[in-house]
């Protein structure tokens, strides 16, 4: 029997109201993260990504956004049907988030201190937990607890002398240095799940390997499961156990990351791993995917990359394909893929 | 008021580069290296405190304004941001004449013409000319501020992070398009990026600056598989490449 995942999304449906119509940006998202695995989601602009990993903390605001189907699990619990106040306890403690610009997440008119005990604070009046500050402390002591708490995170992200730093104000730290902090910060709750949506986008690539070797460490640490949501094919292949890909609403391809980096499958997956230019590539020949991404108020009626695919099909116009599984740790929504249209699966090509 | 100078920056410290006709040159660095500085001396968008710039052997820092103006349509740029760098109030067919009624006499019809030509050479078309900037995509956004930078038939071409701001898929479509450019028009690049994997690909020659200084400088394959400086190993070795088995994370 398998063990229950951290993360269950299963058939995720989002609408969101515009002025120009109803877009509907997720089109029956599935996701499945095991406990203690990076998952990295990558897309890009405007594929769902970002609204999927919203969604897990339920921080879309209905309305605009509507969930016509499609079930939240978080270790067992349905989160789709929880109330605002149960909600509370998971957002910030049990699942963290993190996102990209780390100079627009902390208010620059107090100090990191105040910022981060506020945090502590407000999460142990939610839960009640006060072994989330450390040793059990008095009422009285709970302040003085919860910046000793925040110190030893900050210098276990690695910033130098923190018991001093910790009373400076966000401006000045660097964009590596705020990106720590408010890692530390997202750790104050001992989360299970942490939420990084482009979390080394804003960074230089020298900082960017800082924080990704950072990141390799705390998963380990602290038992963490990372949803990685980013743009970039190259810190997912560097720090992802698992890899789902995602294109205007729908995860197209999913599995192990190795697999799906070695074997891309779905044209679209193919498609961004051509467009990154490599040591290899001769000038002139880099491919790229010719198209544009979709309209989501109308969008394609059956596959949605059918317009862009190189290999569509009739079939493709019809309805949306369901997910298959190449191999235990690969899956796919491709006709390209399925028995009906009598084409190859992975274990047709070896023969 | 409160104006008060506490210091001067060095942003750009002895910099030395020379780039070869119909070449690309690439100028890679992080954030606050220089690199744009570097651009905006070059088209005397600022003063340098000292130096020579000189474009086809002239030393355009000592120009007089006027000259400096008719020189300019020589030299074009493309910025980062395709937002940012097309007036949102402006027609497609108003922005990419704007360059053509400053410096050409084109007026009416042949204008029109000329901005279709244009528009046609970064694959777009003559649908496009009446619609604002809002209308359209990076990736196309980013086409319209090639098209306003060749319309004076320059013959270098600044282009700085041009593909930053964009999708891998349509950084591609970007990439060829500038290749193709650069082949049909025999123009002159400097490209200035943080992005490794762009520079190498399109580049002929590379020069890593870091902190105003030229750190080291070379053809882009000699760099890129025997890099001497230290800053330039550890830039390389910082670039995440796309495939899990060279991961430095992993056993």
């Amino acid at each position: 029997m398998t063990e229950q995942p951290l993360l269950d999304i299963r058939n995720l449906y989002l609408d969101i109201k515009t002025f120009d119509g109803t877009s509907h940006v997720l089109n029956g998202v599935n996701l499945t993260l095991r406990r203690g695995a990076v998952m990295g989601l990558v897309g890009e602009t405007g594929c769902g990504k970002t609204l999927t990993g919203l969604s897990v903390s339920r921080l879309v605001a209905t309305p605009p956004g509507n969930y016509p189907r499609g079930e939240i699990w978080f270790d067992g619990q349905d989160v789709m049907n929880m109330s605002e106040a149960q909600m509370r306890k998971l957002r910030g403690r049990r699942i963290a988030m993190i996102f990209q610009d780390p100079a627009t997440n902390l208010n620059p008119v107090f100090k990191i201190s105040e910022q981060m005990i506020d945090v502590a604070l407000h999460i142990v009046a939610e839960t009640g937990d006060t072994s989330l500050l450390g040793k059990s402390t008095s009422a009285g002591g709970q302040r003085q607890a919860a910046r000793q708490r925040s110190i030893e995170l900050l210098e276990h992200v690695g910033i130098a002398d923190a018991a001093r730093r910790i009373d400076g104000y966000p401006h000045e730290f660097s964009g590596g240095m705020r990106q720590r902090v408010l890692i530390a910060m997202a750790l104050l709750g001992q989360p299970q799940l942490l939420i990084a949506d482009e979390p080394t986008t804003a960074l230089d690539v020298s900082v960017q390997a800082q924080i990704l070797r950072l990141f390799n460490g705390l998963v380990k640490e602290f038992n963490l499961s990372v949803l990685l949501i980013t743009h970039n094919l190259g810190v997912v292949a560097q720090l992802c156990d698992e890899v789902a890909v995602m294109y205007a609403g729908n995860i197209v391809e999913s599995g192990a990351a190795r697999r799906v980096f070695k074997t891309p499958s779905h044209p679209y997956t193919q498609g961004l791993l051509r467009s990154i230019p490599t040591p290899q590539t001769k000038r002139g020949e880099l491919e790229g995917v010719p198209g544009n991404i979709p309209n989501l108020i109308h969008p394609p009626g059956g596959c949605r990359f059918a317009p862009r695919c190189p290999k569509a099909m009739p079939v493709c116009d019809t309805t949306f394909p369901a997910m298959t599984a190449l191999e235990p740790d690969h899956q796919l929504a491709c006709y390209l893929y399925t028995k009906e249209t009598g084409t190859q699966t992975n274990a047709d090509k070896r023969r | 008021m409160f104006t008060r100078t506490i210091g001067t920056i060095k942003a750009v410290d002895g910099v030395n580069f020379s780039i070869a006709e119909g070449s690309s040159f690439g100028l890679v660095g992080e954030s606050g290296s220089g690199k744009s500085t570097i651009a905006r001396v070059l088209l005397r968008l600022e003063e340098p405190s000292f130096g020579q710039v000189r474009f086809n052997g002239v030393d355009i820092l000592r120009l007089s304004p006027e000259e400096m103006r008719r020189r300019r349509a020589e030299m074009q740029i493309v910025f980062q941001d395709p937002y940012a760098s097309l007036n949102p109030r402006l027609t497609v067919r108003d922005i990419i004449a704007e360059p053509l009624v400053i410096h050409t006499d084109l007026r009416g019809e042949k204008l029109t013409a000329r901005v279709v030509e244009l528009l046609e050479l970064v694959n777009l078309g003559r649908q496009h000319l009446y619609r604002f900037p809002h209308e359209f995509s990076g990736g196309q956004r980013q086409r319209i501020g090639i098209a306003r930078a060749l319309a004076l038939h320059p013959r270098l071409i600044i282009l700085d992070e041009p593909t930053s701001a964009l999708d891998v898929s349509v950084q591609a479509q970007i990439l060829n398009l500038l290749d193709d450019l650069q082949k049909r028009l025999k123009l002159t690049y400097l490209f200035i990026s943080h992005d490794l994997g762009v520079i190498r690909y399109i580049c002929d020659r590379v020069a890593l600056i870091y902190h105003g200084k030229i750190v080291e400088e070379g053809a882009t394959e000699q760099i890129f598989t025997a890099p001497r400086a230290e800053y330039t190993q550890n830039l390389l070795a910082a670039m995440p490449i796309p495939d899990p088995d060279v991961s430095p994370f992993r056993n």
